[in-house]
C-alpha cells in the first residue's frame, strides 16, 4: 500500500521538486527507491560500486548538516546493534513497521561480524537519503576504518566488490555520522556511554566529530563506554572508553535534565536491559548475535507521549548459508 | 563466460545463418573441439542440441548431433549429463518417427553401448537413461541387438560403482515398460531382486518404487507377483535400514496400487502397521503422512471387489488404533504429520466412525503442546466438519484458536490468522460477530504489537468482508476501525486503522466510505500532530478516492490534499505524498 | 642389488646420476627437487620396504614451518598422491607414464596419451635394480598440479584466526577430464576439480579470463572465492607445456562450530562425512548448503564435557557404517540403518586395561589421533600416542593387537608434555592388502607391524640428526603423516616438508 505511481506525468500540480534536498549531488528519489527495492524487497543484491559512491556522497550532505546531538522528535522506534545481520534487519522492519511510516533511530554498529554488512549499511544509508526526517542513524564504534579492517566489513567489501573502494566510501562517510541524538530533549541516545571529559550536552555539541574514531578522549568514550554496577569511572576491559556507575548516570541526567540514557553496544539476552535504576537502558537488535549467542533482539517503541514499549524478536529464518539439520534431509533418502 | 553462454544460447540463430550444410561441416566440429568449458556453457549446449535437428538439416542428419552429446553425457557435472541424456532421447525419438531406423541402429545404439561400457562411471550413469529409448526403436526382428542391450543392462546392474547401480535402479521401471513381458519376467525381475538385496542402502531404497511399478505392469503374471514382488516387498518393509523402511512407508500407496487389493490387505497393511510403530521417528513420520492416502487407496481398490467390506473395516480399525498411538507419539514431528492428514479419512469412514473415534483424536491433537500440530489439525477442519457438522467442534476449537492467536511467537499468531478465512467458511457468520470470541479476536489482531500481524489482520478482515458481505462489515468491523483510530494514543495503531480503511473501502458501499471514513481522514488524520499519520492519510485518500463520488473528490479531498501540499505542511514527506496523491487523483478524472 | 646405480626409466636425455646433476634438475623443474634415496639397507631388509623417492614441496634450501606437510592421500587408483601442507597448498603428484596399462582403471587412454608422451618424468627412481624396474614398470611420481586450496581467514563472529592448514584430503571418483578431491582446513571443506588444459597461449589466456568471470559470477553469493590456480609445468628446453587447472566446484562452510578434524567419503560415492570435536555431519557432494548432523556429543553444560571426537571414517564398502574415535581411547561404530541420529553408537571398541594403569599422562596419551578401516572393512586400526591398536570388527571387547610404537619414549613423557609433543597427531594406515600396519614415529621413523604375527619393524627414513636436548631421540624429527597406495605395496610418508615414497619388495 506504499506503492507510488511515478508514471503519471504532472502538468497541473507544481509540488516540491522530486529531489528533496538541494545539495550538489544529484540523486533522484526514483533512483534511491530503486536501490531500496533492490535491497529490501527483491534479491537483496548489493548495489554497484558507482551507485554506492553516489549514495555516500549524497549521504554526506545530510550528515554534515546534523548536530553532534541530533534532535529527534517522538514518536520514534529506537534500535541497537545490527552487525551485518541483514536478514534480521528485514525482520526488524517486519516487527516495527517499514520506514517511512515508522520513524527510526539507530544507535550504530551496522557493520562487522555478520555476513551482510554491505547490504545492511547500504539499506540504512538509502533510507536516510530518501527519508531524512524519518530515520536517524548514529555512529557506533564499528563505524571506523580500524575496527572494520579487523572485524569483517573490509573483507566483505573486498569479497563482494573485488576491491576496497566501497569500504573506503563507507568509512569516509562514517566520519560524518552524528555521535548522539536527543529525543524530545529528554532521552539521550548514543552507541556506547558517557565520558569523564563530558558533563553537559553542550560539550558534546562542541566536539569536532568529522574524523576517524580516536583511541581516546570524549568522542572515543561516547562510542565505547559501558555502564557498570560499580560506582564512579572504571577502566574498560575493552581497551577503549570507560565503565561508568549509577552515580555518574544520575548526575549526568540531572545536569542535563534528562529522563533516560538509551544506548546499545552490549549484548543483552532479552534484547533490552535496564540498569542504573532506570537511568540507562541498553538496546541490542541483532538476534542470535554472531549466529550463535541465542539472544533475543529488542527495539524500543516510543509513542508521541514518550511512552515506551519494548518489542522482542527472534532471528529471521536463515537462508543462503549452510543449514545444519538434525532432521534427515532429502538427499539422504 | 557470459559471452560464451550467450553465444551458445543463440546457437540456433547462428546455425540458421550458416545453413544446414555449414552447420554440419563447420559449426559442429568447432563445438566438438571446444567442449572443454564451463559447466553452465555445457549445460546450455546440451539443451540447445536437443532442439537442433532442423538446424542440421532435419532427421536425416540428426545423427550428426550424437557425437557431441555423447561427450556431454560423460562429463562430471550431473545436470549437464542429465540434460544431454534428455536431448539424446529427444533426438532418437525424432529420428525414429521420421523413419530413420537405420540411423538409430547405426549411430544411436552403438552410442548407448559405448557409454554403457565407458571407463568413467559418469558415462555409465548416462547410459542407464538411454536404454529404454534405444530398445524401443529397435525393430522387432532384430532380436540379437535387443538381447545385447538387455545383457548390457544386466551388466550395469552389477556395476562396481554404487552410483551406477543407483542410476540403473531408478531407470529400471522405465526400461521395463518397453521390454517384452517375457523378458521382464525372465531378466528384469531377477535384476530387481538383485538390486533389492544390494549391500548399499542407497540402492535398496530405490527398489521400493521399482517394486510398485513392476507390479503395476499389467501383463506381468500373477505368479511373478506372488513369487518375487510380494516377498520382496515384505522384506523391504522389514529392512534393517530405516531409510529403506522410510521409503516403504512413503511409497505405500503406489505399492498398494501395484500389488492389488488382496496383497494390500494381507501383506502391505500389516507391514504398514509395523512401520507406524517403528523404532525410528523418521519412519513413523513418513507413515503418519501417508495414513489418509493409504485409507483412500484401500477404499478405492475395494470398490472393484465385492463382499470385502468386513476385511476393509478391520484394516481401518487397525489403522485407526495405530494412529491413536501416533497421536501420543513422543516426537512432535510424528504428531504434526499425523495432524496434517488424518482428518482426511473422515469423509471415507463416514459420520459414525468420525463421531465415535476420529473426533477424539481431533480434540486431542487440538490440545497438543507443539503449535505446528495444532495449526495442522485446525487446517484440516474442513474435512471433519463436512462429515459431522461444525457445531460438534466449535466449542473445543475456539479455545485452541484463542491460544494460538495469543502465542508468544508472532509467526504462530500469523499462521493462526492465516487459517481464519478457512475457519470462517466452515463456521459461518454467526461466530464472527463482534460479541463473539472470534469476531473480537479478528478486531483485536489489528492491535497486535507486531506490524506484520497487524497487516495480516487487515487482510483477514477484508477477506471476511468478502465472505460475509458489507452488512457484516458495517456492523462488526467498521466501528472497530474508527474506534481504533480514535482511541489509539500510539500513531502506529492509528496508522493501522488508516491502512484498514484503504483496504476495506473497495468492499463496502460508497456512502459508508464517504460518511464514515472521509470525515475521519479529512478532519482528523490530515490534521494529526504526527507527520507520519498525515502522509499516510494522504496515501489513504489517494486509495479511497476511486470509491467515492466525483463531487466529493473535488470538494473535499482535493482541497484537503492541496492544503497538505503547496508548502503548507511543515513536513516534506507529507508534502511529497500529498503531491503524489494529487497527481494520482488527476488521472482519475 | 646395486643401489648406487640410479637411473631413469624414460629420460634418455637425462644424466643417470642425479647427484651430479642436481642443479640441472632444479633448473628444469623448479618444483621438484631430486634427492637420492639413501636409506639404510639394513632397514630395507627388516621391513621389506625401501625408500625410492623424496619430494620437497618447495624449492627452498631451508625447511620452513609453513611447508610442513599436514595430509597425504592416494586416489583410489594410486595414480595420484595429494599432499596438503600447513600453508594451505595442495600438491598433486602423478605416477609416471610408463606405469600405464596395467593398473589404471579409470584413465581414458586417448585423452591423456598425447599429453603424457610430451611430459618428461621429473623424478628418477633410486635404489631399484634393473630387474625390479622391469617387473613393475615405473615407480616414480612427478609433480602434476599444485594449487592454493585454503587461505588464512578470520572468523569475525568469533574473533578467531582460521588457519589455512590442510587437515585432510579425500579423493572422489574421477570422471572424464576431471580429478575431484575434497580438502578441508579447520572450518571449510572444498571440492576441487582438477583438469588438464591444452597447451597453447590462447588456452592460458582463456583460463585467466574465465578466472575473472568466475569471480564476477560469484560476487553476490556471499561465499569466499577460491582463486583458480594454474600450474604450468614447463620443460626448460621445450616449447611444450602442460597446464592443470584447479577450480573449486563446491564450498561446504559454516556448518562446524568446532575445528574439523577429518572428512571421509562414503562408499555410496555421493555423500561424505565431516567431523569436528563434538559433532559429525553428513553432506551430499552436490548440496553444499545443507548438512545433516548425525552425531552430537555436546553436553548440555560445557563443564560436563569430558571427551571429544578426534577422527571419523566411513566404512569402505557399507555406506551405512562409520566409526569415530575419541580422546578417551574409544572407537565407536555407528550404524546409519538403525537410527537417523547416531548420537548413541552401535558398538564401542575399548581397551579393557586402559582404566587400570593410570598416570598423570594416561588420559592424554590414550587419545586416539587417527582411525582407519582395513581395506576389507573387517578390521579397525587406531593410533594413540604410544600404540597402534587393531580390533576385529566382530570383537569389540579388546583389541587383537596393541603394538607399542615407541615405548622407549615413555620415560620422557614429562618433557614431551612440556614441549607439547605429547599432543602430536600421528596417523596410521593399513598396507593395500591389509597385511601390514604402519604409522609414524619420532627420529623420522616409520613403524611397521605384521598383522599375521604381530612382529614389528622400524625404519628410519633419514639419518644424521643433530643432537638436541633429549639426547636419545629427536621429537622434532617426526613422521606424522602416512598413507598407503590402494593397490600396490607402496606407501607414502611425510616428514617436515618432504614426502617420502617407499616400496615393498
Amino acid at each position: 500500500m506504499t506503492t507510488l505511481d511515478y508514471s503519471i506525468p504532472s502538468n497541473t500540480f507544481t509540488g516540491p521538486p522530486s529531489t528533496l534536498h538541494t545539495g550538489t549531488i544529484k540523486l533522484e528519489n526514483e533512483e534511491v527507491e530503486r536501490y531500496l527495492s533492490q535491497l529490501l524487497t527483491e534479491s537483496c543484491k548489493p548495489l554497484a560500486e558507482e551507485e554506492v559512491k553516489k549514495l555516500c556522497d549524497k549521504a554526506r550532505e545530510f550528515f554534515i548538516e546534523e548536530s553532534n546531538v541530533q534532535p529527534v522528535s517522538c514518536p520514534v522506534t529506537v534500535c541497537g546493534d545490527i552487525h551485518g545481520q541483514f536478514h534480521d534487519l528485514l525482520e526488524l522492519f517486519k516487527i516495527g513497521g517499514n520506514c517511512p511510516e515508522t520513524n527510526y533511530l539507530f544507535l550504530g554498529d551496522y557493520v562487522d561480524r555478520g555476513y551482510y554488512s554491505v547490504e545492511a549499511v547500504t539499506a540504512l544509508v538509502c533510507l536516510k537519503i530518501r527519508y531524512p526526517h524519518r530515520i536517524t542513524i548514529l555512529r557506533g564504534n564499528h563505524e571506523s576504518r580500524q575496527i572494520t579492517q579487523v572485524y569483517g566489513f573490509y573483507d566483505e567489501c573486498l569479497r563482494k566488490y573485488g576491491n576496497a573502494n566501497v569500504w573506503k566510501y563507507f568509512t569516509d562517510l562514517f566520519d560524518y555520522m552524528p555521535l548522539t541524538a536527543l529525543i524530545e530533549g529528554t532521552i539521550f541516545c548514543l552507541h556506547g556511554g558517557l565520558s569523564p571529559s563530558i558533563d553537559t550536552l553542550d560539550q558534546v555539541r562542541a566536539l569536532d566529530r568529522v574524523q576517524e574514531v580516536p583511541h581516546e578522549g570524549p568522542m572515543c568514550d561516547l562510542l565505547w563506554s559501558d555502564p557498570d554496577d560499580r560506582c564512579g569511572w572504571g577502566i574498560s576491559p575493552r581497551g577503549a572508553g570507560y565503565t561508568f556507575g549509577q552515580d555518574i548516570s544520575e548526575q549526568f541526567n540531572r545536569t542535563n535534565n534528562l529522563a533516560l540514557i538509551a544506548r546499545a553496544h552490549q549484548l543483552v539476552m532479552e534484547g533490552y536491559n535496564w540498569c542504573h535504576s532506570q537511568n540507562v537502558v541498553t538496546i541490542f537488535s541483532a538476534p542470535n548475535y554472531c549466529y550463535r549467542c541465542g539472544n533475543q533482539a529488542g527495539i524500543m517503541e516510543l509513542d508521541e507521549y514518550q511512552q515506551y514499549t519494548f518489542l522482542q524478536f527472534d532471528p529471521a529464518p536463515r537462508r543462503g548459508e549452510a543449514q545444519v539439520t538434525r532432521r534427515t534431509p532429502d538427499y539422504f533418502l | 563466460m557470459q559471452l560464451r553462454l550467450n553465444s551458445i544460447k543463440r546457437l540456433g540463430t547462428i546455425a540458421t545463418a550458416l545453413g544446414p550444410e555449414r552447420t554440419r561441416s563447420e559449426l559442429l566440429p568447432f563445438l566438438n573441439e571446444n567442449i572443454d568449458d564451463e559447466d553452465e556453457v555445457l549445460l546450455a549446449l546440451a539443451e540447445q542440441l536437443g532442439n537442433f535437428i532442423d538446424s542440421v538439416g532435419g532427421p536425416k542428419y540428426a545423427f550428426c548431433l550424437l557425437d557431441l552429446l555423447e561427450t556431454l553425457a560423460a562429463v562430471e557435472e550431473t545436470v549437464v549429463r542429465e540434460k544431454a541424456v534428455e536431448s539424446l532421447n529427444k533426438i532418437v525419438d525424432v529420428m525414429a518417427e521420421a523413419g530413420q531406423t537405420d540411423d538409430v541402429l547405426k549411430y544411436f545404439v552403438p552410442l548407448v553401448k559405448r557409454l554403457a561400457k565407458g571407463d568413467w562411471f559418469t558415462s555409465r550413469i548416462s547410459a542407464t537413461g538411454l536404454f529404454h529409448s534405444a530398445y524401443r526403436h529397435i525393430p522387432r526382428n532384430n532380436q540379437t541387438l535387443k538381447d545385447e542391450l538387455r545383457n548390457l543392462f544386466k551388466e550395469l546392474a552389477q556395476d562396481e560403482t554404487p552410483m551406477v547401480r543407483r542410476a540403473l535402479a531408478s531407470k529400471l521401471s522405465k526400461f521395463a515398460s518397453v521390454v517384452e513381458v517375457k523378458y521382464v519376467e525372465d531378466e528384469l525381475i531377477p535384476i530387481f531382486v538383485r538390486l533389492a538385496g544390494d549391500e548399499q542402502d542407497s540402492v535398496r531404497l530405490l527398489a521400493v518404487e521399482n517394486c510398485a511399478v513392476l507390479a503395476k505392469l499389467s501383463p506381468v503374471k500373477s505368479e511373478v507377483r506372488e513369487e518375487y514382488l510380494i516377498p520382496i516387498a515384505r522384506e523391504l518393509a522389514a529392512d534393517k535400514s530405516w531409510r529403506v523402511r522410510f521409503m516403504f512407508a512413503d511409497k505405500i500407496c503406489e505399492l498398494a496400487e501395484g500389488l492389488g487389493f488382496d496383497a494390500t490387505v494381507k501383506e502391505l497393511a500389516p507391514s504398514f502397521y509395523k512401520l507406524m510403530e517403528d523404532c525410528e521417528a523418521e519412519v513413523r513420520t513418513a507413515a503418519a503422512f501417508k495414513i489418509a492416502s493409504f485409507f483412500e487407496t484401500i477404499s478405492r481398490l475395494d470398490e472393484n471387489m465385492t463382499d470385502s467390506s468386513s476385511v476393509v473395516s478391520e484394516v481401518f480399525e487397525k489403522l485407526y488404533s495405530y494412529s491413536r498411538d501416533l497421536s501420543l507419539d513422543d516426537s512432535p514431528f510424528v504428531r504434526s504429520a499425523l495432524a496434517s492428514n488424518i482428518m482426511s479419512v473422515a469423509p471415507i469412514v463416514g459420520p459414525e466412525i468420525t463421531r465415535d473415534t476420529l473426533l477424539r483424536m481431533f480434540l486431542k491433537l487440538l490440545q497438543d503442546d507443539f503449535s505446528e500440530v495444532r495449526l495442522n489439525i485446525i487446517g484440516s477442519l474442513e474435512k471433519v466438519s463436512q462429515v459431522i457438522g461444525i457445531e460438534k467442534l466449535a466449542s473445543d476449537l475456539l479455545p485452541s484458536i484463542v491460544e494460538l492467536s495469543e502465542d508468544r511467537n508472532w509467526r504462530i499468531r500469523y499462521a493462526a490468522i492465516e487459517l481464519t478465512p478457512t475457519l470462517a467458511r466452515q463456521l459461518g457468520k454467526s461466530y464472527f460477530e463482534s460479541d463473539k470470541k472470534l469476531g473480537m479476536l479478528c478486531v483485536q489482531w489489528l492491535s497486535d504489537t507486531v506490524y506484520s500481524v497487524r497487516e495480516l489482520a487487515i487482510k483477514n478482515l477484508t477477506s471476511l468482508t468478502e465472505l460475509f458481505g458489507e452488512e457484516w462489515a458495517i456492523e462488526h468491523v467498521l466501528p472497530a476501525i474508527v474506534a481504533l483510530y480514535k482511541n489509539s494514543k500510539n500513531y502506529l495503531y492509528r496508522m493501522t486503522a488508516l491502512h484498514a480503511m484503504s483496504s476495506l473501502s473497495s468492499k463496502v458501499p460508497q456512502e459508508v466510505v464517504e460518511q464514515l471514513f472521509l470525515p475521519l481522514l479529512v478532519e482528523q488524520a490530515c490534521r494529526d500532530s504526527v507527520a507520519n499519520i498525515r502522509f499516510v492519510a494522504a496515501k489513504t485518500l489517494q486509495d479511497v478516492a476511486q470509491y467515492i463520488k466525483k463531487e466529493t473528490r473535488s470538494n473535499l479531498i482535493i482541497p484537503c490534499l492541496e492544503k497538505l501540499n503547496n508548502n503548507m505542511d511543515e513536513d516534506s514527506d507529507v508534502r511529497y505524498y500529498a503531491n503524489q496523491a494529487l497527481i494520482a487523483l488527476q488521472s482519475l478524472v | 642389488m646395486n643401489f648406487d646405480n640410479c637411473f631413469s626409466n624414460v629420460g634418455s636425455d637425462w644424466d643417470h646420476n642425479p647427484r651430479n646433476n642436481r642443479d640441472d634438475l632444479t633448473r628444469i623443474n623448479g618444483y621438484v627437487e631430486l634427492e637420492n634415496g639413501s636409506s639404510e639397507r639394513v632397514d630395507q631388509e627388516t621391513t621389506g620396504f625401501y625408500f625410492f623417492q623424496k619430494f620437497p614441496l618447495q624449492n627452498f634450501e631451508s625447511e620452513r614451518d609453513c611447508d610442513f606437510i599436514t595430509s597425504l592421500a592416494f586416489d583410489p587408483t594410486g595414480e595420484f598422491l595429494a599432499v596438503g601442507d600447513k600453508s594451505g597448498r595442495v600438491a598433486v603428484l602423478k605416477r609416471n607414464i610408463k606405469s600405464h596399462g596395467t593398473r589404471n582403471n579409470y584413465t581414458d587412454g586417448s585423452s591423456f596419451t598425447n599429453f603424457e608422451q610430451r611430459m618428461e618424468p621429473k623424478v628418477l627412481i633410486d635404489n631399484v635394480s634393473q630387474e625390479e624396474q622391469h617387473a613393475d614398470g615405473s615407480l616414480g611420481y612427478y609433480l602434476w598440479a599444485d594449487f592454493q586450496s585454503h587461505e588464512p581467514e578470520f572468523d569475525y563472529l568469533k574473533s578467531l584466526e582460521i588457519e589455512e592448514k590442510i587437515n585432510e584430503i579425500q579423493w572422489c571418483r574421477p570422471s572424464a577430464m576431471n580429478q575431484l578431491l575434497l580438502t578441508t582446513n579447520d572450518k571449510t571443506i572444498k571440492l576441487w576439480k582438477l583438469r588438464e588444459k591444452s597447451l597453447n597461449v590462447a588456452a592460458s589466456y582463456r583460463s585467466s579470463e574465465s578466472h575473472l568471470e568466475n569471480f564476477s559470477d560469484n560476487i553476490w553469493n556471499g561465499t569466499r572465492l577460491s582463486p583458480v590456480s594454474c600450474f604450468t609445468n614447463k620443460r626448460g628446453d621445450s616449447r611444450r607445456t602442460c597446464t592443470v587447472i584447479a577450480r573449486t566446484k563446491n564450498i561446504y562452510c559454516n556448518a562446524h562450530a568446532y575445528h574439523i578434524n577429518s572428512i571421509s567419503l562414503n562408499s555410496d560415492g555421493e555423500t561424505f562425512l565431516s567431523s569436528d570435536d563434538l559433532r559429525i555431519n553428513i553432506w551430499n557432494l552436490e548440496i553444499p548448503l545443507k548438512a545433516f548432523n548425525v552425531v552430537d556429543i555436546k553436553p548440555e553444560a560445557m563443564e560436563d564435557l569430558n571427551e571429544v571426537i578426534t577422527s571419523a571414517k566411513c566404512h569402505p564398502c557399507h555406506c551405512h557404517l562409520f566409526i569415530h574415535s575419541s580422546s578417551k581411547g574409544i572407537v565407536r561404530l555407528c550404524d546409519l540403518r538403525s537410527s537417523a541420529l547416531c548420537d548413541r553408537s552401535a558398538l564401542d571398541f575399548e581397551q579393557p586395561d586402559l582404566a587400570t594403569n593410570s598416570s598423570f599422562f594416561s588420559e592424554i596419551i590414550s587419545s586416539i589421533s587417527d582411525v582407519r578401516f582395513s581395506p576389507s572393512g573387517e578390521y579397525i586400526l587406531a593410533r594413540d600416542y604410544m600404540h597402534l591398536l587393531l580390533w576385529d570388527i566382530r570383537m569389540s571387547n579388546e583389541p587383537l593387537l596393541k603394538v607399542p610404537v615407541h615405548d622407549y619414549i615413555r620415560s620422557y613423557l614429562c618433557e614431551l608434555y612440556e614441549n607439547d609433543f605429547i599432543f602430536d597427531k600421528f596417523r596410521c594406515s593399513f598396507s593395500h592388502d591389509g597385511k601390514l600396519l604402519f604409522t609414524g614415529s619420532y627420529d623420522n621413523k616409520v613403524v611397521f607391524c605384521n598383522t599375521m604375527n604381530g612382529a614389528t619393524m622400524n625404519h628410519s627414513i633419514e639419518k644424521g640428526f643433530t643432537r638436541n636436548s633429549f639426547g636419545v631421540f629427536h621429537p622434532s624429527q617426526k613422521i606424522l603423516e602416512v598413507a598407503s597406495h590402494p593397490l600396490e605395496n607402496v606407501i607414502a610418508t611425510a616428514a617436515g616438508a618432504y614426502v617420502y615414497l617407499h616400496r615393498g619388495y
